[in-house]
């Protein structure tokens, strides 16, 4: 039984074509393309510049504000033609007075007091 | 105020150069660390943005960039293996060497693939210090002299270490009946 398990040194043959080899591996390893320096700089300023003004929540945040207000004033706006700018009357169905008018009415019925202020007294 | 305009161009210029000469050293680290070529390049750049960071809080003067950066480069990607999506992952890329191509694959193409294959294991199992080695003489062919520059230790030691690791790789590859590629 063979009990010698050491591997022999390679040849010089056999070392040249490791070293190949193994220049291959590492070549086929290597990025084909360097990529280019970093910019940090170039990529502060547009972060810069992005905070600035070109929010993107702004256009919409800018569009919501426009139409609330269009349609707060096309309210206002309707509400003022139905009534012709004149105070609106109260609804009243059945005819009773209404309580503007009671309140113009009230201490009409009431017995006039006879007689003026009692002489004498201021 | 900051740094005045042609301040900040001679920065940047700077910046650039430093990327230009260190990057792929940097990659390098990252890579003997994982053997993972696309993760190495972005601690690569993960190090440079904080360099450039550092520049620009001031807090401290840095010395030796390319030190520096082979420093971050090395605690970038120890703090890999502490992230949570290392820990929990996505699929191993090994499994996807077993989805087959509907292109026929050329015999010769194959085989190399299982050579690199194999190769990729066998730099897994050795010391990182062989890998970072073994990174720099063949992905980057860099001399002895260079290694021994870049990593702050002697040509001799470099040699020696370079050559140990070398034959660590030959043995365990023609064990496996990894020899050469077609």
């Amino acid at each position: 039984m063979n009990t010698n398990t050491r591997i022999p040194n390679p040849t010089p043959e056999e070392g040249a074509g490791l070293d190949r080899m193994v220049a291959a591996y590492f070549r086929s390893e290597m990025p084909s393309k360097w990529p280019a320096a970093p910019q940090p700089w170039a990529e502060k300023a547009h972060a810069a510049s992005e905070q600035r003004g070109t929010d993107p929540s702004r256009r919409s945040r800018w569009a919501l504000a426009a139409s609330v207000a269009l349609l707060v004033g096309c309210c206002w706006y309707l509400t003022g033609k139905v009534t012709d700018g004149k105070a609106k009357k109260p609804f009243n169905p059945d005819g009773m007075a209404t309580p503007a008018a009671i309140d113009k009415n009230l201490g009409k019925d009431k017995p006039e007091k006879k007689g003026g202020p009692i002489p004498g007294m201021p | 105020m900051k740094a005045n305009p042609p301040a900040a161009d001679r920065r940047r210029a700077e910046f650039e150069t430093l990327y230009a000469r260190h990057s792929r050293e940097v990659w390098a680290m990252a890579y003997a660390r994982w053997m993972d070529a696309d993760l190495a390049l972005d601690i690569a750049q993960e190090c440079f943005l904080r360099l450039w960071r550092q520049w620009e809080a001031g807090d401290e003067e840095i010395q030796n960039p390319r030190a520096w950066l082979l420093r971050v480069a090395r605690n970038l990607a120890e703090d890999y293996a502490k992230s949570s999506f290392r820990r929990n992952g996505t699929t191993p890329t090994q499994l996807l060497n077993g989805v087959r191509s509907r292109e026929p694959v050329p015999l010769d193409q194959m085989e190399k693939a299982e050579a690199f294959a194999q190769i990729r294991v066998t730099l897994e199992e050795l010391p990182q210090g062989d890998r970072e080695l073994l990174t720099l003489r063949y992905a980057l062919e860099y001399d002895a002299g260079h290694i021994a520059e870049l990593l702050g230790i002697n040509a001799t030691a470099v040699h020696m270490r370079l050559s140990r690791a070398r034959q660590r790789l030959a043995d365990k590859l023609t064990a496996q009946g990894t020899t050469a590629i077609p």
